[in-house]
């Protein structure tokens, strides 16, 4: 039976779900400079605020959805009020915002722990509720096709945001210079609490989805914060098309790379791969 | 006084200071200590595995109560120390260290992780603290003589897997999707060398991370292998993510899978219908589960009644030889324990493994496992 079909589409599929990840990332990484590793959990976050609301109290599917992006991004935004924004004041070091945001990360992790059982959870009723398309001998999944869709949708948004809108004007002001952008007159803790709000809602979307797709647990945040960030990093830092591009290439690469040995391999292959780019082109496929 | 009377009078004096001073810190010498009997507890409590942690820690939770309940072991009572191993080789070490060094437990319970096991129980084995494992690795107990195991070795598990596939299913064609780690390896082997020595065909062999919820690759290569059944040695959370990615790319062959899958939230599940589960025969009767319910607030699950096996064991040994973990070790090779729940008798060969174990065949069917009919 040919596996290639299957194959190219595992690939699309994980691709997809790193670009979620990688958006949120690369949007407030540019801002901020720093590796918000905190951004990892907001994903388990929305997907259990869904849990929570859909499948343990019976609420309209797509008002929990809802509910659990704003939810999720006002977490994003509260950390940076509360926690990033007076380190940012007092000129903390990268350092200290990356060591704050594991601190951050663990604490979420294990609250979520605690409220809902360290026990693999899924958001779907049933293998019956997602249709399956077949193309050619491989299928993908609803799920899976709105992941891949809501993933170029949003990347396609931000660019919008990024070139047509005044806020995204401030925000590349900021990602260029934030003491310049702060001279001209622009309120960068103001602008810098909106990223984290909207790399925060993208980040819970991306949570929602893998739990409808895959499952829920605890400790999700972790890998997928990685693929993400491992994602940005061969894709160019920063950069919107960039990160979109280095997902897709992590996705292609990981999954073409056991093609032919055992899967175990998956994971040292990811990270493999990570080294080689820091090594010989630590800029990324695309420059900022 | 010349100088030797002086001389022995002094030497007098600090021989007394010596010799009173040992016997005051000392305090009464021998028995009527009345503290708690340590007992150690080495589980999953957080991480990937911790469902089965909560589980096996309900079962010794409740036997240590029942035994507190009776009057304790020669009067005092057990106290269960708990550890997190995390299913981790690093944290299944350090659980193990503070155990036995720090909490200077008389005995073990536990890992029931093979991955927590393989480090741990040699560090066991070195402070000469007698330990019994529920982990299933086959070779785990081969590290010394204080290592017991009161649990079926994989060993058994992938052997009889094989013979059931080839024999009563008539299957011939068998693939593999299995955790890479001591566990999911040990099933795997036995049942490679098995299913080959009786003329069936491995078609396909695929390891996944035991944090590996993204099966899809692999599930593909399998279905492309064509099997006609399909060995599934993998944990919870790899299934409740992988039987759907397997229900998605239609791959509909047999499933077999082990003692693992008898976890509540993974029964429930509408994809695991079907699956053929090839365990040890575990006993785990329903009024015995309430009682866990009730004394812990934890869900039982298979392992539970093996932790309370354990626990009842040991203050059994305890209650005849005391707490001198060498004397519980020698007592434990030849005690036959006869109260326990998970198997008829807790006795073990001169291999440190349950003398006698039974096999059974059992489906998933509405959300429960049921006894497995042609």
């Amino acid at each position: 039976m040919d596996i290639l079909p299957q194959l190219i589409l595992n690939s699309i599929i994980a691709g997809a779900v790193y670009t979620l990840m990688a958006l949120g990332f690369n949007l407030i990484y540019g801002a901020t400079k720093f590796f918000n590793l905190a951004h990892g959990v907001l994903a388990a976050v929305g997907g259990y605020v869904v849990f929570f609301l859909f499948k343990s109290n019976g609420w309209n599917l797509y008002l929990s959805v809802l509910i659990a992006i704003l939810i999720t991004g006002l977490v994003g935004y509260l950390i940076d009020k509360i926690i990033y924004a007076p380190l940012r004041k007092r000129k903390a070091s990268n350092m200290v915002l990356l060591v704050a945001s594991l601190g951050i990360f663990t604490a979420i992790q294990a609250i979520i722990a605690i409220l809902f059982t360290s026990q693999f959870q899924t958001l779907s009723t049933g293998a019956g509720d997602s249709n399956i398309y077949q193309i050619g001998t491989g299928s993908i999944t609803q799920t899976q096709v709105v992941i891949l869709l809501s993933g170029l949708l949003i990347m396609a948004g931000l660019v919008l945001l990024l070139k047509k809108t005044l806020l995204g004007k401030a925000i590349k002001a900021i990602s260029d210079d934030e003491e310049v952008a702060k001279i001209v007159g622009i309120d960068t803790n103001k602008i810098i609490g909106y990223i984290f709000f909207i790399g925060s809602a993208i980040a819970g979307w991306a949570g929602i989805l893998i739990g409808f797709d895959i499952g829920l647990e605890p400790t999700m945040g972790m890998g997928l914060l990685l693929k993400g960030v491992i994602a940005s990093i061969i894709g160019g830092v920063g950069n919107i098309y960039g990160g979109v591009l280095g997902a897709f290439l992590l996705g292609f690469v990981e999954n073409f790379g056991i093609w032919k040995i055992s899967g175990e391999w998956k994971d040292a292959i990811a990270f493999g791969l990570l080294i080689i780019f820091l090594l010989l082109r630590p800029q990324g496929i695309l420059k900022k | 006084m010349d100088k030797s009377t002086k001389t022995i009078i002094a030497l007098a004096v600090v021989l007394i200071v010596i010799i009173g001073g040992y016997f005051m810190f000392k305090g009464p010498s021998q028995p009527t200590s009345t503290e708690p009997i340590k007992i150690g507890l080495s589980s999953p409590m957080s991480g990937e595995a911790a469902s089965y942690g909560e589980g096996f820690y309900g079962g010794a939770a409740l036997a240590v109560k029942e035994i507190n309940d009776a009057g304790g072991v020669n009067g005092r009572n057990i106290e269960l120390v708990v550890e997190d191993d995390k299913c981790a080789p690093e944290s299944g070490v350090s659980a193990m260290t503070k155990l036995t060094s720090i909490d200077k437990v008389v005995a073990v319970v536990g890992p029931m992780c093979s991955a927590a096991a393989g480090a741990s129980v040699s560090i066991a084995q070195s402070a000469g603290i007698p330990t019994l494992i529920t982990a299933s690795a086959p070779g785990l107990t081969k590290a010394g003589n204080y290592i017991f195991r009161n649990y079926p070795s994989d060993s058994y598990q992938g052997k009889f897997s094989a013979e059931f596939i080839y024999n009563k299913l008539g299957k011939k064609k068998a693939a593999i999707i299995y955790v890479k780690n001591d566990w999911g390896q040990g099933i795997n082997d036995t049942f490679v060398s098995r299913f080959k020595e009786l003329g069936g065909q491995i078609v396909s062999d695929e390891g996944i991370l035991q944090t590996a919820t993204d099966l899809r690759t692999q599930i593909a290569k399998a279905k492309a292998a064509s099997p006609d059944v399909l060995l599934l040695p993998i944990y919870p959370q790899n299934a409740m993510a992988g039987l759907k990615q397997i229900k998605n790319a239609a791959f509909n062959v047999p499933i077999i899978a082990g003692d693992v899958f008898m976890d509540d939230s993974l029964l429930k599940l509408p994809e695991a219908a079907g699956i053929i589960l090839v365990m040890s025969k575990t006993n785990n009767p329903t009024d015995f589960q309430d009682k866990v319910k009730q004394v812990s607030g934890k869900t039982p699950n298979g392992f539970t009644p093996y932790a309370y096996d354990a626990v009842k064991t040991l203050a059994q040994v305890i209650g005849k030889v005391g707490t001198d973990p060498k004397a519980i070790m020698s007592e434990l090779s030849k005690t036959s324990f006869k109260g326990s729940v998970a198997v008829p008798v807790v006795e073990f060969g001169a291999d440190r493994e349950l003398k006698t174990v039974a096999f059974d065949v059992k489906v998933i069917k509405d959300g429960k496992s049921v006894e497995y009919a042609q």
